[in-house]
């Protein structure tokens, strides 16, 4: 298998002396859904801006499509940064511009692609994240919801190959959370592009993912299929987390002879009803 | 200052190129300035509140309060140019004797004083015209119409995004200081301010540091390129700019002699 992203035993540590990441290794494939879990301070921010280039790890190697990442050629670095986008947990740190149009255009102004094609981009993405009807607004003036979707337009213009989104639905409504992983499967199923998100909401991870990572104290300590990794409970008590109440539903079921877990299991609400419904 | 900045938003003269309107602001400015007849400095007043309460649909408490702030500057700078001192009382509407001097004001100088008042009004109503219809993001635009260098054109990009972000986490700060007792009683208030002021600084700092990393991660090389939504002329609106510019150059003409 071809890999986009490699990352080979990367360490890195902050100013302060604080050890982010931990001889961390992983491999990330196109046209792939990822979710990446784990606890705040696990290091997942800070693995997402190596993945970009803009943090260097000390020690450890990172690969794109093959090709080793020298810091030092500013070309591949331009072409990472194009390719491998990052939507910021927090929309302010990312809207640079008190104008929703202009944050939109600026990824794409630094690509140099002519006017005409950047307005059509910038229409087609902010149609597609509905922020269309935003773009005479003020950054200053919009919801923290209608933020978010603003920033996340702002790099898919750019066209990337992996789209990264640091806590997407973090301090969101339960509706807007659903909107953008709604959003987000459209983005996959539309661009083929490769989707990396990170969360501490295990139910969200379980339902969306193809692949998890479970990252704890800057390393990867467990990654397989959501169904897999989510059942070993070693796993979750290391990470703090907690089995997602679908799967413990179907195990539970499974334990009592009332129902055969080697179908395929049901992901999320709607499935799991149906699941249930020949259960007498 | 941040309600206002709302109003500007929503006005509903905004929908056309602002180019036009700085073009307006700064020729009927111009008028103002050039022009002495009081007639036209009062028809400018009018036009440009008129456009501002009834076009651009700003309310008028608004309005009213802004123009508040500079008529009372400019009522005692005229108060100045109004008063003359002399050591007679000869010619002087009314006076006050002060030792061997009498502090009066003189036709001649009430006369230069209401000009001058009105003058600066008119003057000061051009440019409400084109701030209260005019957005910064869009202001910022027209000066890069006008060629301004783009270092400057990016700093205040950054500085009017960075105001809002300033003032909004100085007041998250202000709340979460005085649901916790912060602001009861003069020496809590004056340890909870210096707080307030030193924390302000070094999260501004941090801010700056994400906001600059993930500049990055979409590509900054030190300008920022960014589109803006395209303008449209609209000709009606040049048409009646140029008719009200044309009829005050008429009027001052017509009613006496230009400076
Ligand atoms: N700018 C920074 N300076 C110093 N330490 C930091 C900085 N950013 C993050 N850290 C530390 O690095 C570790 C990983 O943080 P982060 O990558 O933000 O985790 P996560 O995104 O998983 O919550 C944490 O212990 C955090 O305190
Ligand atoms: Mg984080």
């Amino acid at each position: 298998m071809r890999y986009i992203i490699e990352a080979a035993g990367i360490d890195f540590a902050y100013m302060d002396g604080t050890k982010a990441l931990k001889s961390l290794s992983m491999k990330i494939a196109g046209n792939q859904k990822y979710a990446i879990v784990g606890n705040n301070g696990a290091g997942k921010t800070t693995l997402f801006l190596h993945f970009n280039g803009v943090h260097q790890a000390r020690q450890g190697e990172l690969w794109y499509h093959g090709e080793k990442i020298d810091y030092k050629n500013s070309k591949q670095l331009k072409n990472l940064r194009k390719n491998i986008g990052v939507v910021f947990q927090n929309p302010d740190d990312q809207l640079f511009s008190a104008s929703v149009y202009q944050d939109v255009s600026f990824g794409p102004g630094n690509l140099g692609w002519p006017e005409p094609v950047i307005r059509k981009k910038i229409e087609e993405v902010m149609r597609q994240t509905d922020t269309w009807e935003l773009r005479d607004k003020a950054t200053h003036f919009l919801s923290y919801g209608q933020k978010k979707r603003v920033s996340i337009a702002g790099v898919l213009a750019m066209e990337p190959e992996i789209i990264i989104l640091d806590e997407p639905t973090a301090g969101l409504d339960p509706v807007c959370s659903g909107q953008i992983m709604t959003l987000l499967n459209e983005v996959q199923k539309k661009t083929g592009a490769t989707i990396i998100f990170s969360t501490h909401n295990i139910d969200e991870a379980y339902a969306w993912a193809d692949y998890v990572f479970v990252m704890h104290d800057g390393q990867i300590i467990e990654q397989g299929r959501p169904e897999d990794v989510f059942r070993k409970e070693d796993v979750l008590a290391k990470a703090n987390l907690v089995k997602p109440w679908i799967l413990e539903v179907c195990d539970h079921l499974a334990m009592s002879g009332k129902k055969n877990t080697q179908k395929s299991l049901p992901k999320t609400r709607e499935e799991l009803m149906a699941y249930l419904a020949d259960i007498s | 200052m941040f309600y206002i900045d709302q109003f500007v938003y929503t006005n509903k003269m905004r929908n056309s190129h602002p180019g036009e309107r700085l073009a307006f602001a700064l020729a009927t400015m111009f008028i103002s300035v050039t022009v002495n007849q009081p007639v036209v400095h009062l028809t400018v007043v009018a036009i440009m509140v008129g456009f501002l309460a009834f076009r651009a649909k700003i309310p008028g408490y608004v309005i009213l309060k802004l123009f508040s702030v500079p008529v009372t500057s400019l009522l005692v700078g005229v108060m100045t140019i109004a008063v003359q001192i002399n050591r007679f009382e000869t010619g002087m509407l009314f006076s006050m004797n002060v030792g061997s001097y009498y502090l009066g004001v003189t036709k001649a100088s009430a006369a230069v004083a209401v000009v001058t008042l009105l003058k600066s009004l008119s003057a000061v109503s051009c440019l409400y015209f084109f701030v209260l219809t005019t957005p910064m993001i869009e202001v910022i635009y027209t000066l890069k119409l006008l060629r301004a260098p783009a270092v400057f054109l990016d700093l205040m990009m950054l500085v009017y995004r960075f105001i809002f972000i300033f003032v909004e986490t100085a007041f998250q700060i202000y709340t979460s200081q005085s649901s916790r007792w912060g602001y009861l009683g003069f020496r809590r208030s004056i340890h909870s301010f210096g707080l307030l002021f030193a924390n302000l600084w070094a999260k501004s700092f941090i801010k700056s540091q994400a906001i600059f990393t993930s500049l990055l991660s979409r590509g900054y090389e030190g300008e920022l390129n960014v589109v803006t939504p395209a303008y449209n002329w609209s000709s009606s609106n040049l048409l009646l700019f140029g008719f009200i510019d044309l009829g005050l150059i008429l009027m001052a003409l017509y009613s006496g002699v230009v400076m």
